[in-house]
């Protein structure tokens, strides 16, 4: 063995005999673990429940411009969630960066996150922010149903969510039930359709045999490629399809207003209480919600940016605040496990 | 390996006990590594009871789907793996040597990057798509659900099964079938009452492998979205705050696998017979129709497990890179994953000299027990053990969790019995005479292990070494459970490439994969498994 190679070969022996002694128990007394050391250095951990190409440009620019090292663990919003609320106060995250106001209100409600000051909370319109400003509001996202334009017309498409349990639809439709922006808006349909009417609706479009997928992305793809008829997703997938291709495969249908599958659900931030860096965490989600982040979700990713006067993506309606609020923000964090639930239940799992 | 046992451990037994301190030292690698996730799994799934929220009749769907894809994926494997095993030992089949190489080549495939090659080619923009509609056939159907699940999980335990019978059909005895023929049994007679009999325990051997590894995969049925149990175990985990209602659903997982373990206990049966003189078999001359009909089925073999995969793979990302998506920082990626690959893979093979050592005579029980306890974490869906081991390295001060220091331990624990194994099979061949000359050359225990023991035991453990750190480079569950905060290896970029839509970072990340572990793969083929010559 090379020398080099010994060397390497030391550092987990090392840790492995610290890991024997730590699982059978004996030697280290607990006063003399190592959690109590805070971490010193500049850098800010960051739990990123969304796409990892909208964000990271956002990291590197907030890297670049105040010298901080972020490290981000990309994932699925709610398995992020699920990992902080096993970490608890011991989580190395700072701040939690969510696709929606569902799983970041389950971390509220445990009460694993801090206050935001009023700079931050008066950035974007009142009341998208938690039930004492948690966490806040960055862009939002409409929930549609994507067709293929080439293959069917819009006139024939469902004005209700209703609809879509009918025969009509039998083995039509694409939805992604354990995704969080599904979850979002089951959590949401519990809010304003009260728990009975959500748990028909499941329980029949599990029925009527809906295609399961794990993202909806996926669901644009399949539409797009011509393999699946229409599917519940976001309403960035098309505009940023036919922004990237030219071509128009797939096209964003809404639901009549005041149906339960016309929401508007705005994506969150919030800082953890135990954070040992607030002050370069909050500079982050300022950072977040400055007019230069803003107009790089409008531009690139498709949302409405919250903060106002930065613009609305092309072709899509103006920002309604109203229907965001119309979530009931406050309450859809305490629906998540009910909205868990009723999907499980549903055999949509 | 068993046979090997026989033969040598007697004659070892009487010489060179190592000390107790090793088995000592063994045993507590093997409880501190391999035993808290069991204890995790256990207990938690005791406690969380049937808390889930599935419907009884969706839970007997999965179950169903489950048992369906296992049984369905076993049988062709075995069959189309004999096949192949038989073709390439048998027959004068021109070419049988190269093809046996490219049948074993996907090895360093795993299952889930054969399924998001299935997926670029199949559906309305998949490449065959494109080949059938220009001949005027529809588009090829999208590759989901039960097909799509059992032909990528088919063709990725090909090489296995194929690799098993052809090391069995090489060490058979030909004298049995040379008397048969002799006796004027016809070829097909003496396949059947001859060869197949001998074949019983590897093929039980391959069975079981096949099966266990069906109901713990995990990636392949996700990206072919196939309705198995440990994909709703992760949906459980992923869709949820609250971690009960997937141990609930880990607990039936386990139990399946734990009845396959005992079924290959059972069937793993008594030692077949070895040639004494190491002599060519009697090979099947075939005539032009056979050769047609036997070459169809390599290379048909050979098309859809390696050149078709890797040419749809390769297109993506061709088309990707010159369409300029940007693949993201998959070279930063790539590094990340050779080096867990590679301090698993020393860890691992470290942590295996003292289990190997203490239990590769089968005497010691201490010794039995820490070769025993890593196979069983090893066999369970890793999917399960992992979301015990994040129970556990939750439970451990905070420098643990998340840490690389913590996946370079799991993925140790979970591939421990792959060194032990190939340290073993060295240990059993060193003949007992050189220690015994050592011994009487007045060295010490000590002295006589590193001077020879080590000498001899070198090439096997870096063998070892070689193969852990490809299935780690591979390995998905654990890692996307307990990957320390950002880090992505190219494992998760290819199964988080489809719910995202981006086919071409996948395909990118895939290639990549495969290009990783391509040279070990053959590497560790050249130094175990022969086709011999006739």
């Amino acid at each position: 063995m090379t020398s080099a190679g010994r060397l390497r070969g030391l550092k987990p022996t090392i840790v492995l005999i610290a890991a024997v002694l730590a699982l059978t128990g004996c030697g280290v007394a607990n006063g003399s673990s190592p959690a109590g050391v805070p971490h010193v250095s500049a850098s800010l951990v960051v739990y990123v429940g969304r796409n990892e190409e909208h964000v990271r440009p956002i990291i590197e620019a907030f890297e670049a411009e105040t010298g901080v090292t972020v490290d981000a663990l990309y994932g699925s919003t709610g398995e992020l969630a699920t990992t902080i609320l096993q970490e608890g106060e011991a989580s190395p995250a700072d701040v939690f960066f969510a696709q929606d106001p569902v799983y970041i209100g389950a971390l509220v409600d445990v009460g694993l996150l801090a206050s935001l000051p009023n700079d931050i909370i008066t950035r974007v319109p009142e009341g998208i922010s938690g039930p004492n400003n948690e966490w806040v509001g960055v862009t939002a996202r409409r929930r549609v149903m994507v067709y293929n334009p080439n293959r069917m017309s819009e006139t024939n498409l469902p004005q209700s969510i209703y609809e879509l349990t009918g025969p009509a639809w039998n083995g039509r439709v694409g939805i992604a039930p354990t995704h969080s922006s599904f979850v979002s808006f089951v959590a949401s349909m519990i809010a304003t359709e009260g728990e009975s009417s959500t748990r028909d609706w499941l329980t029949s479009i599990a029925a009527n045999s809906p295609v399961l997928f794990d993202g909806n992305h996926e669901i644009v793809e399949a539409v797009a490629a011509g393999d699946l008829d229409v599917g519940l997703v976001n309403h960035y997938y098309a505009l940023q399809m036919a922004a990237e291709r030219g071509s128009i495969d797939v096209s964003n249908h809404s639901f009549q207003p005041g149906d339960p599958g016309d929401v508007l659900m705005p994506t969150t931030i919030g800082m953890l209480e135990s954070s040992a860096h607030q002050g370069v965490a909050l500079d982050f989600i300022r950072f977040v919600l400055r007019d230069s982040s803003q107009k790089h979700f409008l531009e690139n990713v498709k949302e409405y940016p919250l903060v106002q006067g930065v613009g609305t993506p092309q072709g899509e309606r103006p920002l309604d605040v109203e229907l965001i609020r119309n979530m009931r923000l406050t309450e859809v964090g305490n629906n998540l496990t009910l909205a868990t639930s009723l999907i499980a239940q549903a055999g949509l799992i | 390996m068993t046979d090997h046992r026989r033969s040598f451990s007697s004659r070892v037994r009487k010489q060179l006990r190592p000390p107790p301190l090793v088995a000592i030292f063994a045993g507590i690698i093997a409880i501190a590594l391999c035993l808290p996730p069991l204890v995790v799994l256990v207990a938690e799934s005791a406690t969380a009871g049937i808390t889930t929220d599935i419907p009884p009749a969706r839970l007997v769907e999965l179950l169903g789907g489950t048992l369906q894809l296992i049984i369905i994926v076993t049988a062709s494997t075995v069959l189309l793996g004999t096949t192949t095993a038989l073709l390439v030992t048998r027959t004068d089949m021109p070419g049988r040597r190269v093809l046996s190489l490219l049948v074993m080549i996907p090895l360093a495939l795993p299952a889930y990057v054969l399924a998001i090659a299935l997926v670029g080619m199949g559906g309305g923009g998949g490449l065959v798509t494109q080949f059938t509609t220009a001949i005027g056939f529809g588009p090829a159907p999208v590759a989901q659900g039960l097909w799509a699940a059992v032909v990528c999980l088919t063709l990725s335990n090909l090489p296995i099964v194929h690799a098993l019978v052809v090391t069995a059909l090489n060490r058979l005895d030909p004298a049995l079938e040379e008397s048969a023929r002799l006796l004027g049994d016809s070829p097909t007679r003496v396949f059947f009452r001859v060869i197949v009999p001998q074949l019983r325990t590897p093929l039980a051997t391959a069975a079981c492998i096949v099966s266990l590894y069906t109901l713990s995969d995990f990636g392949a049925v996700s990206v072919l979205r196939y309705d198995s149990f440990t994909r709703a175990v992760y949906s459980q985990f992923r869709g949820g705050v609250d971690l009960a209602p997937a141990f609930a659903l880990s607990g039936v997982l386990i139990s399946m696998a734990m009845a396959l373990i005992v079924l290959q206990a059972v069937l793993r049966g008594r030692p077949m017979p070895v040639a004494s003189i190491a002599r060519p078999p009697l090979t099947l001359r075939l005539s032009v129709t056979g050769r047609v009909a036997a070459g169809a089925v390599l290379w048909a073999v050979v098309l859809t497990s390696l050149v078709a995969p890797i040419a749809t793979l390769a297109t993506w990302s061709v088309r990707g890179i010159v369409s300029g998506v940007q693949p993201g920082p998959i070279l930063a990626e790539t590094a990340t994953t050779l080096q867990f690959a590679l301090a698993a893979a020393a860890v691992t093979t470290l942590l295996a000299i003292p289990i190997a050592l203490s239990s590769y005579r089968g005497t010691s029980r201490i010794g039995c027990f820490a070769e025993t306890l890593p196979w069983i974490t090893h066999s369970l869906p890793h999917l399960a053990i992992g979301l015990g081991y994040l129970v556990v390295s939750i439970a451990l001060p905070s420098v643990f969790y998340q840490s690389s220091g913590m996946l370079i331990l799991v993925y140790a624990a979970i591939f421990l019995p792959v060194a032990v194994g190939a340290q073993q099979l060295a240990l059993r061949q060193i003949d007992p005479r050189l220690l015994e000359v050592s011994r009487t050359l007045g060295h010490g225990v000590w002295s006589t292990s590193l001077r020879v023991g080590v000498a001899l035991v070198w090439r096997a453990a870096m063998t070892g070494a070689l193969l852990v750190a490809v299935l780690v480079s591979q390995e998905l569950p654990a890692t996307l459970l307990l990957r320390p905060t950002g880090t992505e290896t190219l494992a998760i970029r290819v199964w988080g490439a489809i719910p995202e839509g981006q086919l071409t970072t996948g395909s990118i990340a895939a290639i990549l994969l495969v290009a990783l572990a391509v040279p070990l793969v053959a590497a560790h083929h050249r130094a175990t498994l022969q086709v011999r010559p006739t």
